[in-house]
């Protein structure tokens, strides 16, 4: 069985804001490969004495499809909070309109690691795995005390954790779970605000533990259409 | 107020003095243009001042949509002030602008934005969320720099020591965001004020009509930057959500079904965007992605692997290429191309041999040099054939009459492009002329007159670069003179462009003429019963009917359009290639996100009524400002000459008891019946048809009585005996 | 479309040169949201340029007077009088038309060496 220590996961990421080279999420990355074949052998990972089974749900976004229309983001809040609110969505779109593609646009979602840094992180078992609720990885804000441990331990940037400034608490993607203000049902058997939504089709969902790369999880979503319109697919 | 954030910054640029109007003071406008047009009515005691003078109040508002997932509805913003533009009296006018500043504006905590006064030395608006400051350019050098490097600039220093990418902390608050602040710069023509300066936004987004990026060089106002971290509203999510899904399902095709004779057509204007395709005049280069306003379902502009032209589209990328064959062919050939390859036809040996020699990126580059100047590129477009063939006609030239050393020999290609850009910012020689905009350029040479009767002058109404052909494009040419600008609302262009294009292509229109009459007018309330308003045809184009139109056209664009904010790309949708019976969204749509995210019940037909209020008082605007009827009227050679469109344009036609498409494209304006038409318009609309000017009863009608007053003080109300009868 | 005439080096010169001011073509093209644009077209080069945008508004009768007359090419401007007439449709004909013109200024840069604007 593989196995690791959570602080190789957590050591000063912050300094290394996006680059998709810097040393420990290149040592994330590496170990996170290693504890998908454990997962494949179906093994849940291990840090420490913590066991995390892994999530039964997984978003793709595939960032070269991405117009930037912000719909996701939109969705999101919406769906989860009842208002719009670009700060308090759970998925992050960047773009910068005077950059060359494709390093103009960067849709930034939440993993549902296989092994949560975030989960591991909180003091309070404030975020945990919902193992009634397909192990998705989950703030109950009843527990969180705002100590933003989560936010600092998220091995990306941005974090996947939104730091909810008013309210002083952490949220992140929960595969539309607790989503009150649209009339469907969410969780990793329902259906997400953000895939439902995106006019691209640009974010998908598995329930497979995606194929992990240098950049995020291996996913081209543009199809036939998307060369007849005259756009790369590759 | 769901939708509305609750509070308008003012700023008052003269006292370096920022407060707030109370958004529900004028909340009864909608957002939007009427909020703008009646914040200016009460803030602009003198509306015969000049666009330039201190005291001109510029409005930038959002809609209760803005921001919101509301289908075609998320991104716009309206400005407004007394422009400096329009010939020979620049009028109180509009200009707007997609993108995310709007959204981001109201995530700030803002339903708008009024300028007030001016600056003795040069200065940028910061606001975050409930922080704004008027920051002196000097600390960032921001004067001076072109569009670009300003948004840039103050992105850097707004992230402090954070970098974009990563969350950052601008706000007391503690509220973070991923997003670059949205920022509106003018360039260096603005600065000097250009009189056909645009304000830019991001990339490609301008807000070209009006010269309004002079106003803010006039006012020393290079740049407003936003940055919001807090709600936006809304009533009913849930109705929200469902409405745009409703949206997409019945009114869109889907994305991964593409079919090449029939849903492509879903790209044009005023039918519901399905598919992320440019409006680009160049050839597109494969390595490219679409790009998006915020919360629309279709980009109709692209960011490129090089960087050059992103987010133009329209009128700027297409306004430079017809000089040079190398240059310009390339673009068109490779249109040509690509086209063929996606009816499954495969080019010809010829064009793609002509093809392989030609350059294509000289019009990207020229999109960019307007855009990082913040000029407009409608002026250019029409402008720069004007002086090609004064040119040939030997009048203007090195030595000549009109004396420049533009080179000629480099048109189409970048220099001449690069020395006519910098010749208008320097001032120096005709560019002293040409910054008045083309028509004064052409009054100060002496040639107006002359080169408005041949037409050699394309310039339409009120000295404005035709776009749309008032021969043909009855309500886009008759729209636009009876109001400030060019109307720029493709509302109602599907209606001749096609039967244009499928009897260009030979298969002929997808409905008899008189199901696709019916299928605009049966919802054109309150007019609905009459089919004949969008008969064309050279019998009809004087009647009542028409006026009908364009009241209904002018009312439409004033709320749903320019105050809603609904997306001029898609709005009105009547014909929709998607929807089974071609029955598009308008009239069900407009209300139902309006509805789901203010909590209103408003109708469709409220909609266009508030629009009437709207129209009303922008002309009694124009009125103070000092129109009559008698200025009403096209230059000579859209009456005297015939307009040259000899493709296939038809239009939908009643003729001896039954409906057919007839064709429109070759004729011209009757100056005697242009006049009848008018009388029949203004009473219409309860207007003095001796002057055109407002009534007291039909403006009290409208709870406008107020403006009856001035109207009144100033001696231009109108006499309610002199015809007018509101139908 | 194979069977137009091979050109002499004058006669291509005198084919893909500028016209003055009075002998200039009048047309157009229109985009469904730029809107209506009239141009003077100066050289053939011009008129292919312009017929390969999306909906040329060109008079094709008086193209082929001001090919024949203007341009002095009366071999192309039989040619596009034959088009016109055996064609189904307006897109049909602006096809043709489009590529004949292509094919002779091919044949001119072929005939003038000095000719360079490809």
């Amino acid at each position: 069985m593989p196995s690791a220590s959570i602080s190789a996961l957590t050591p000063a990421h912050k300094g290394c804001a996006a680059s998709s080279t810097c040393l420990t999420r290149r040592n994330f990355l590496k170990w996170s490969g290693i504890v998908i074949i454990a997962v494949g052998a179906g093994v849940s990972p291990v840090v420490g004495r913590t066991r995390f089974p892994i999530c039964h749900g997984y978003l793709l976004v595939d960032t070269k499809k991405c117009q930037g229309c912000m719909t996701c983001m939109l969705a999101c809040a919406l769906a989860h909070e009842g208002k719009h609110n670009l700060s308090r969505a759970r998925i992050q779109v960047v773009q910068n309109p005077f950059e060359k593609y494709p390093d103009d646009t960067f849709q930034m979602q939440c993993r549902q690691c296989v092994v949560p840094a975030c989960v591991a992180s909180c003091p309070t078992g404030a975020l945990h795995v919902d193992t009634a609720s397909g192990n998705v990885r989950r703030v109950d804000t009843s527990l969180c005390n705002g100590c933003e441990q989560c936010v600092t331990a998220c091995p990306y940037t941005p974090s996947r954790i939104v730091w909810n400034a008013a309210a002083r608490l952490s949220q992140k993607c929960d595969l539309c779970i607790n989503t009150p203000y649209w009339n469907e049902t969410g969780g990793p058997s329902g259906k997400k605000a953000c895939v439902e939504l995106c006019p691209m089709k640009a974010i998908a969902f598995t329930t497979q533990v995606p194929e992990q790369t240098d950049t995020g999880y291996r996913t081209n979503l543009r199809d036939k259409s998307w060369a007849i319109m005259g756009y790369p697919t590759d | 107020m769901n939708g509305y954030t609750g509070k308008i910054l003012r700023i008052n640029l003269s006292r370096a003095a920022i407060s707030t109007i109370d958004t529900a003071a004028y909340a009864q406008w909608g957002g939007g243009h009427g909020m703008g047009s009646a914040i200016f009515f009460d803030l602009v005691k003198d509306k015969t001042i000049t666009g330039l003078d201190p005291s001109n109040v510029m409005t930038i508002m959002t809609s209760p949509l803005t921001g919101t997932l509301a289908f075609g509805a998320g991104s716009r913003i309206e400005l407004q002030a007394i422009g400096l533009q329009a010939y020979p009296l620049p009028w109180f006018t509009r200009s707007g602008i997609g993108g995310r500043f709007g959204a981001m504006l109201k995530f700030a905590g803002w339903d708008g934005i009024v300028i007030e006064g001016a600056s003795d030395v040069p200065v940028w608006i910061d606001i975050r969320d409930e922080d704004v400051r008027i920051r002196p350019c000097s600390e960032l050098s921001l004067w001076g720099m072109d569009t670009v490097q300003c948004q840039e600039t103050i992105w850097a220093f707004i992230a402090g020591g954070s970098r974009y990418g990563d969350w950052i902390q601008p706000l007391k608050s503690g509220n973070r965001t991923t997003q670059r602040p949205a920022v509106l710069a003018i360039g260096p023509a603005g600065e000097r004020l250009i009189k056909i300066a645009s304000i830019i936004h991001d990339s490609g987004n301008a807000s070209g009509q009006g010269g309004f990026g002079a106003i803010w060089g006039a006012k020393k106002l290079k740049a407003i930057s936003v940055i919001g971290t807090g709600d936006i509203l809304v009533a009913d999510p849930k109705a929200l959500f469902e409405a745009r899904r409703w949206a997409i399902s019945q009114y869109t095709f889907p994305l991964d079904s593409i079919d090449a004779t029939k849903s492509m057509w879903a790209t044009m204007p005023s039918n519901l965007r399905s598919f992320p395709m440019p409006l680009v005049f160049w050839k597109r280069p494969p390595d490219s992605r679409p790009q998006a306003c915020f919360g629309c379902q279709a980009g109709c502009r692209c960011r490129y692997g090089d960087a050059i032209g992103n987010e133009s589209s329209c009128k700027e990328t297409g306004f430079y290429q017809f000089y040079k064959l190398r240059h310009m062919a390339a673009n068109a050939v490779g249109n040509t191309i690509a086209f063929l390859d996606s009816i499954g036809k495969k080019s010809t040996a010829i064009l793609d041999e002509l093809y392989e020699r030609m350059l294509p990126i000289t019009q990207r580059r020229a999109a960019d040099i307007i855009q990082r100047s913040g000029i407009n590129a409608g002026e250019f477009e029409k402008g720069i054939p004007y002086l090609r063939d004064l040119n040939k006609l030997g009048v203007l030239g090195p030595g000549k009459d009109i004396d420049t050393d533009l080179p000629f020999d480099k048109l189409g290609e970048i220099e001449f492009l690069e020395r006519l850009v910098e010749i208008i910012l320097n001032r120096e020689g005709i560019g002293e002329d040409i910054a008045e905009g083309f028509t004064r350029a052409a009054e100060r040479w002496g040639r107006l007159e002359k080169d408005l009767k041949t037409g050699l002058l394309n310039c339409s109404y009120w000295g404005l670069p035709m776009h749309y052909d008032p021969r043909v494009s009855l309500e886009w040419g008759y729209g636009t003179i009876l109001g400030d600008r060019d109307i720029n609302e493709h509302c109602f262009n599907p209606l001749y462009m096609i039967p244009m294009i499928t009897t260009f292509m030979g298969s002929g229109p997808p409905l008899p003429a008189e199901e696709f009459a019916h299928l605009y007018t049966d919802r054109m309330v309150p007019f609905q019963n009459d089919p004949r308003m969008v008969d064309f045809s050279d019998d009809n184009m004087y009647s009542e009917s028409v006026a009908k139109l364009v009241a209904w056209h002018r009312r439409y664009s004033r709320f749903w359009k320019h105050s809603a904010l609904f997306c001029d790309l898609q709005y009105p949708d009547f014909f929709n290639w998607a929807a089974p019976d071609y029955k598009g969204i308008t009239g069900e749509g407009e209300p139902r996100f309006f509805n789901a995210v203010t909590g209103t019940a408003m109708s469709f037909a409220d909609g266009i009524e508030l629009g009437r209020k709207i129209w009303n008082l922008d002309n009694a605007i124009w009125v103070l400002q000092g129109r009559h009827r008698d200025m009403v009227k096209f230059p000579d050679y859209i009456y005297d000459t015939t307009s040259p469109w000899w493709g296939t344009f038809h239009c939908p036609a009643y003729r001896d008891g039954t409906w057919e498409y007839v064709p429109i494209g070759t004729r011209s304006l009757d100056r005697e019946k242009f006049e009848q038409f008018k009388t029949l318009y203004y009473r219409l609309e309860g207007w003095d048809t001796t002057t055109g000017w407002p009534t007291r009863s039909t403006l009290e009608s409208l709870g406008l009585g107020y403006v009856a007053d001035e109207l009144e003080r100033d001696g231009k109300i109108g006499n309610p005996n002199n015809g007018s009868c509101e139908l | 479309m194979d069977d137009l005439p091979a050109l002499e080096k004058d006669a291509a010169e005198r084919i893909v040169r500028e016209v003055d001011f009075q002998h200039r073509l009048i047309a157009g093209y229109v985009h469904e949201r730029a809107g209506m644009m009239q141009l003077a077209l100066y050289s053939l080069e011009e008129v292919f340029a312009l017929l390969n945008t999306a909906f040329p508004q060109i008079n094709l009768g008086e193209l082929e007077r001001w090919i024949r007359t203007v341009i002095g090419d009366t071999a192309l401007a039989d040619r596009v009088r034959e088009t016109v007439a055996l064609s189904e449709n307006r897109h049909q004909s602006i096809s043709r038309i489009r590529d004949l013109v292509g094919l002779r200024l091919v044949q001119c840069r072929k005939a003038c060496a000095l000719y360079t604007a490809f």
